[in-house]
């Protein structure tokens, strides 16, 4: 490559790089200071060491609700949503007629899925007036029909599973193309040695497609730790009753905002970005044996 | 090379564009620029908005840039812009947050301002210029005053039997308790006496206030955390006793009423009778419900600390240490609050407001239910203690009050773990804010 072809190449990457830098790198960096201070928005940080790390498993028992509600969240909402979207794609994958329509129906609920609107909507279907208590009105189950599914501790955070599960399209979408790619040859060389649909799925299909369920894997569940809006409009921001509905992320940012413990906070997100790349490492060694990239 | 010097040159260009807007700045039209920033709705923005098109007018070379968040954004907003040096000249805050922001010197005192006579409080009800004060120094004034008070379906109670006290009369916690319990006993199912006031920091104020000695609601001579274990867990012991009657609804059905907009919330709905809310908002349910709506002060505690314990709620200017030109906030604030014409405007949009001569030639006009709420005032504002400010940590500790009521209302605390729990956390908070 020509010297000035390289040059260009670097001038094009400054931007780029200026914002890693001024926007990722260096707010990294000032977090992990803040972290170990004692700091309130309005006056300068006071060192204090790792107290706040501390405070946070010795006397935060909001900091222990937070981790277990968003626990429940991600690794039932993860595995159930990446289900749903697994058998659509192979669903969609029959050559159904108006196959594009469906995918860009089936696609609609991931880019709504975040929003106000949606968290809004989700109120009245699960609110105590809502849809679904309507449904068990008409179907007789009164007992039952006056529970506020968002509101009530017992149940909040399932509405909200099954909002998470709902948003399946994304993950649809890259295993129906993971699926496409299947080389035809493969499927019919088992065809011709005997192998029944379901073999083809379990012994050709599954274990091609390791890698991008991998990636699905991964990429959930970063993304379920990180959920915020539907927990921030549905709860009221306050994390609800019991702190039923207290995401870890509402939490962090309950403490830096509402309570000005930016410090605290900080700390927060530290243990929250040690836990994801804790479980991403596990995800990984866990898979490593299974997944086939060739 | 001469290829290179062009993709340079595009770069750079690049860079200026993405760079020219964030530099734009107002004074391109030569005027003075007053940035302002309340908390706001479209509604009350139109207010605002038309106060400053008045000023303006009286001061042409001065364009004032406007902020109005939310009530939840705009405090976010606010911490963040004071963090990174950029706050709004003239900043509008609540009780609340008085000590939080005054504590820290990020506003400017306006005694001089006073002294000066460039604002002037001198037709103001002092205890309301009070309000404004944070160790005896004025660092905000007010736009209006409130108070938490009982908003009543007076319909619905008579409707089932029951009569209300009159409006100069006071009930105290043990009549209230025993009047919720008639009333539920005569209301249909699902329909409630009052909401669950786990979530009414307001009045957890109120109680904490009736059964402390006065001045000491907040901090103790020791500066540790004042509330006593007996009249924290005797607020949720008076909570648990009407959950477990039933004449107040149940945390959930709370929760989920509680996050409705007004017109479609329990008052509005007639699935309550009572409900808890300051006083400014009386105008707003009597105009917006059918049924007669009355207003009655929250209960007093004869016998105890105090008998009153109501708590003045403010909303105040306040003028940013950052300030480009102070002199001129002032102005804007001394107009704001003393113009005839700008207050005509306001209509009482915040409660009750300071300049008593205004106040009288408002009532003139006014909506009778704005009369309804000034008249409460006067007799809160003439019976209750004095304004003290809360220190800073307050919003930290009073997240934890409600979390310990879930706590309770759910049977995970007694109403004493719970109440130690608070004063742990709280003395915790004191200290951190002293560090």
């Amino acid at each position: 490559m020509k010297k000035m072809d390289k040059m260009a190449g670097y001038v094009f990457l400054i931007p780029w790089l200026l914002g890693f830098l001024l926007l990722t790198l260096i707010p990294l960096a000032y977090s992990f200071y803040y972290s170990l201070t004692n700091f309130n928005l309005l006056s300068d940080p006071s060192f204090i060491g790792f107290s706040n790390y501390v405070k946070m498993f010795t006397r935060d028992f909001h900091f222990l609700n937070a981790v277990r509600v968003t626990f429940v969240y991600v690794f039932v909402s993860v595995p159930l949503q990446l289900l749903f979207s697994l058998i659509l794609a192979f669903a969609l994958n029959k050559g159904i007629p108006f196959l594009s329509a469906f995918r860009a129906i089936y696609y609609i609920p991931s880019l709504l899925g975040g929003s106000v609107a949606i968290a809004i909507l989700w109120r009245q279907v699960f609110g105590m007036d809502g849809i679904l208590n309507m449904l068990f009105r008409a179907l007789g189950l009164t007992s039952i029909s006056n529970i506020s599914w968002i509101a009530d501790p017992r149940f909040a955070v399932w509405s909200l599973i099954i909002l998470r599960v709902w948003q399946f399209g994304s993950p649809m979408i890259i295993f129906l193309a993971g699926i496409k790619q299947i080389p035809n040859e493969l499927l019919e060389a088992g065809a011709i040695d005997g192998a029944t649909r379901m073999k083809q799925t379990t012994r050709i299909i599954l274990p091609m497609m390791t890698p991008i369920i991998l990636f699905n894997v991964i990429m959930q569940i970063v993304s379920a730790f990180k959920v915020f809006t539907e927990a921030y409009i549905i709860s009221g921001g306050n994390g609800g009753v019991l702190d039923s509905l207290l995401f870890y992320t509402l939490h962090i940012y309950n403490e830096g905002f509402s309570k000005m413990r930016m410090g605290y906070a900080s700390a927060l997100s530290w243990i929250l970005l040690l836990i994801i790349a804790l479980i991403t490492l596990l995800s990984f060694k866990a898979f490593s044996k299974h997944v086939q990239y060739h | 090379m001469k290829n290179l010097k062009r993709i340079v040159s595009l770069f750079l260009v690049f860079t200026v564009l993405l760079v020219l807007p964030l530099s734009t700045v107002a004074q391109a039209s030569g005027k003075e620029v007053l940035r302002v920033a309340w908390w706001g709705n479209t509604n009350r923005d139109k207010l605002y908005f038309a106060i400053n098109d008045l000023f303006m007018a009286e001061n042409p070379n001065v364009e004032i840039v406007t902020e109005s968040p939310g009530w939840a954004d705009y405090w976010v907003s606010m911490a963040t812009a004071y963090a990174s040096g950029s706050a709004p000249d003239v900043v509008q805050f609540q009780s609340n947050q008085i000590g939080e922001y005054c504590s820290k010197g990020v506003l400017l005192p306006l005694d001089g301002y006073v002294k000066d006579g460039v604002i002037d409080l001198s037709e103001w009800n002092q205890s309301y210029a009070a309000t404004g004060k944070y160790e005896d120094q004025l660092y905000m004034i007010s736009l209006g005053i409130t108070a938490q008070s009982m908003i009543i379906n007076k319909t619905m109670v008579e409707k089932y039997g029951m009569t209300l006290w009159g409006e100069d009369e006071n009930i105290s916690w043990a009549e209230f308790e025993a009047f919720l319990n008639e009333l539920q006993a005569k209301l249909p199912e699902d329909t409630y006496a009052a909401l669950d006031f786990y979530n009414n920091n307001d009045l957890a104020w109120v109680w904490i206030r009736q059964n402390s000695p006065i001045g000491t609601e907040w901090v103790d001579a020791e500066g540790k955390f004042a509330p006593t274990l007996e009249t924290l867990s005797g607020w949720y012991d008076l909570a648990n006793r009407l959950r477990k009657s039933g004449a107040i609804a149940n945390a959930a059905w709370t929760q989920e009423w509680a996050a409705r907009a007004w017109q479609e919330g329990a008052l509005a709905m007639g699935k309550v009778a009572f409900f808890f809310a300051n006083a400014n908002q009386y105008k707003m349910f009597q105009n917006g419900i059918e049924d007669d709506i009355v207003l009655r002060r929250v209960p007093t505690h004869p016998g105890g600390q105090n008998e009153f314990g109501d708590l003045l709620i403010t909303s105040s200017f306040g003028i940013s240490k950052t300030a480009k030109n102070p002199d001129l906030a002032a102005r804007y604030i001394n107009f704001f609050v003393n113009n005839m014409e700008a207050q005509k405007i306001f209509k009482m949009e915040l409660g009750v407001i300071g300049n008593q001569t205004i106040q009288a030639e408002l009532n003139k006009n006014a909506d009778p239910s704005d009369v309804k709420a000034a008249e409460y005032l006067g007799r809160v504002g003439a019976t209750t203690l004095p304004f003290i400010p809360k220190a800073p940590g307050v919003w930290a500790v009073q997240s934890e009050i409600e979390s310990a009521s879930h706590m309770v209302a759910e049977g995970v605390m007694t109403p004493e773990q719970a109440a130690q729990s608070v004063i742990d956390i709280a003395n915790d908070v004191i200290a951190e804010n002293a560090q």
